[in-house]
């Protein structure tokens, strides 16, 4: 599903070295590292948001290296469902319409039976006409989840998702981020330096 | 949700920056296509009244002012000129002049001027009769078809005229007959239509009973002593003393015959051909009489290139105002980059194309440009509607809030240009910025 093969990537100062990776379809993986490490770099490479200089990454049997810049655009919005640290939607529009322009952004219908089902899922239905910043913390997180899975993507590639959530939360969000991954049957990677999560996951990369 | 309507929906997100580059457009907008209409609809209104006038003569004043009165029936008359003078103009063999109509003027009737001539004025000015006939005997009237609608005047009814041209004046000519209504004129859209059509003669008869009324035996004598046509006004006397008797008033009278010191006001002209003596002809008059002549065509241009600095000045308050709208787009969306950096990243993460990022941004451009203008438009013809029912009752011109121009069709695209040209920046900006720090930064 994910290969990378010896890829580094070199910044004027610094050369960043990253281990090979090869997950699995269905695989949860932790990416763990302090900061520095270079762990927002291989998440930018990952999600080719930031082009291979050396090595290769795959996904789903294609080779990013070979994409051109909308190609990538578009495999992303496809294939990738992307979660952030703190969760940024777009301001204008409400919870279901954050969700419907990712389905249109990826090139898919809008399917409004599958949103408010998504949302009826992580229970957060009940604010799907609210403006995102009119919501809690955890219910923000629950809505960039969702929003990551709404196009069924091959592979879910979580940063830092819980940093900024207390133990309590951090527990909620990363069970929910398992189990939704596990219902769409996605590759789930999650990039953190939050030791908490370190027990978790079976497999566990250390940069 | 596509991308046409997310722009809209950023937009609505910030309602006062909305407002103001919208209100700004529709200011811009709205007063360069009110200029282009008050520009279109006085140009029409001048050229259409032109009726092929070559020269127009009358008392010595204000070149100007005598064409206003006499072709567009605006300004006051600057006086009268005796037939004695004009005779050899109204001679159909004339070398140069093809054609000449007599006008009288001064009188009018709840607002609407009452015009002596000939039914000659018909031909030049395309009118035709639609209810009941020409005006052929004294103190009978044609009326103008906007004069009919206005005044709600049907064949039959009788009026009496008021000295001066304004309704205001109080100045009721009640001590002579009364006019009666014989025709109504079509629409021809061209001065016609606000006038009141009646012989030259009526004039005199009007206020040479006046000066008989307040002169009394000196007016007489005095008349007498210069009128070689004694019979004539014998005849008027008699006239208004017994009613029902037929005279000659009533019969069809040739201004050549007139007496030398009956005035008319102007003599409108058309030449035979517009060569160096028809030129001549007008410098002649001006020199040697006392009698002036002057050429509408000219004296118009003269009027609108009086008109044009002032309107000059507007269009550069309109240009700077449109200056101004593209600014505040253009400052609004770049301003707005900055606290959008976020979810414009996460649109390019969530698959959007930077070109479909630089098309949102551009959009919104566009989107307020087409509303200004929609506005700025409405804004121009709604005022244009109100301006006319205003120009309508002071000077009786028809003006539409309702014509529309293909130039105002080039103003609309002219600023959806403007709108995607201030967008243009802030789209670039938007669509090339690095993505991949923002969205990671956190």
């Amino acid at each position: 599903m994910l290969i990378t093969s010896n890829i580094s990537y070199s910044y004027p100062d610094q050369t960043l070295i990253f281990p090979n990776i090869n997950c699995s379809k269905g695989d949860h993986t932790l990416l763990l590292g302090d900061s520095g490490c270079g762990k927002t770099t291989l998440l930018q490479l990952l999600c080719g948001l930031r082009s291979i200089q050396k090595g290769d990454i795959s996904i789903d049997g294609t080779s990013l290296k070979n994409l051109s810049n909308a190609e990538l655009d578009q495999f992303r919005g496809d294939k990738i469902g992307l979660i952030f640290q703190t969760s940024h939607f777009i301001r204008a529009l409400t919870v279901y319409e954050n969700l419907a322009i990712a389905q249109s952004l990826a090139g898919q219908r809008v399917d409004s039976k599958k949103i408010i089902k998504l949302l009826d899922r992580l229970n957060i239905e009940g604010k799907i006409k609210r403006k995102c910043h009119e919501l809690s913390q955890g219910e923000q997180q629950r809505v960039a989840i969702a929003r990551a899975l709404i196009n069924n993507p091959a592979i879910i590639l979580a940063d830092e998702p819980t940093s900024a959530l207390d133990d309590s939360n951090t527990n909620a969000v990363f069970e929910l981020l398992i189990e939704q991954a596990n219902e769409v049957e996605a590759t789930l990677i999650v990039v953190t330096h939050d030791q908490r999560l370190k027990d978790k996951f079976i497999n566990r990369i250390e940069l | 949700m596509n991308i046409l309507k997310l722009s809209w929906k950023n937009l609505l997100h910030k309602p006062m920056r909305l407002t103001l580059s919208l209100i700004l457009f529709a200011l811009g907008v709205g007063l360069i296509s009110f200029l282009i209409l008050m520009d279109k609809q006085l140009q029409d209104n001048f050229e259409k009244n032109l009726a092929e006038v070559d020269l127009v003569i009358g008392a010595k004043g204000s070149p100007l002012q005598m064409i206003l009165s006499a072709m567009y029936h605006v300004d006051a008359p600057t006086g009268n000129i005796s037939i004695g003078d004009i005779r050899p103009f109204l001679n159909p063999k004339h070398p140069l002049i093809k054609d000449a109509l007599p006008l009288s003027l001064g009188d009018s009737y709840k607002g609407f001027r009452i015009a002596g001539t000939t039914t000659k004025i018909l031909e030049w000015y395309n009118g035709q009769i639609d209810q009941g006939e020409v005006w052929g005997k004294d103190f009978e009237v044609a009326v103008g078809a906007k004069v009919a609608a206005d005044l709600g005047i049907n064949i039959g009814d009788t009026f009496k005229s008021s000295h001066g041209l304004n309704d205001d004046e109080g100045l009721e000519h009640d001590d002579v007959q009364s006019f009666i209504v014989k025709g109504i004129l079509q629409p021809t859209g061209s001065v016609l239509d606000q006038l009141i059509l009646t012989t030259n003669r009526t004039f005199w008869r009007v206020h040479d009973h006046e000066d008989h009324l307040d002169i009394q035996d000196t007016s007489d004598n005095h008349q007498d002593e210069h009128n070689h046509d004694h019979h004539e006004e014998h005849n008027h006397d008699h006239h208004d003393h017994e009613h029902d008797v037929h005279h000659n008033h009533d019969e069809p009278f040739d201004l050549r015959a007139s007496a030398d010191d009956k005035e008319i006001t102007n003599l409108l002209i058309r030449f035979r051909g517009r060569n160096f003596q028809a030129l001549n002809m007008q410098r002649s008059i001006n020199e040697n009489t006392n009698m002036q002549a002057a050429t509408p065509a000219i004296e118009i241009n003269r009027l609108f290139s009086m008109m044009d600095s002032a309107e000059r000045a507007l269009r550069l308050l309109a240009i700077v105002i449109i200056i101004v709208s593209a600014l505040s787009v253009f400052i609004s969306l770049y301003s707005s980059l900055n606290e959008r950096q976020y979810e414009l990243a996460l649109m390019r993460s969530m698959g959007a194309s930077r070109m479909k990022i630089f098309g949102l941004i551009t959009l919104e451009g566009l989107i307020i440009a087409i509303i200004g203008a929609i506005i700025g438009l409405f804004l121009s013809h709604f005022s244009m509607g109100y301006f006319s029912s205003f120009l309508d009752d002071t000077y009786r011109y028809e003006f539409s809030g309702w014509q529309f121009l293909t130039a105002e069709f080039y103003l609309f695209l002219t600023a959806l240009a403007i709108g995607i040209i201030s967008a243009l920046i802030p789209a670039y900006q938007a669509a090339n910025k690095d993505i991949a720090d923002t969205i990671t930064k956190g």
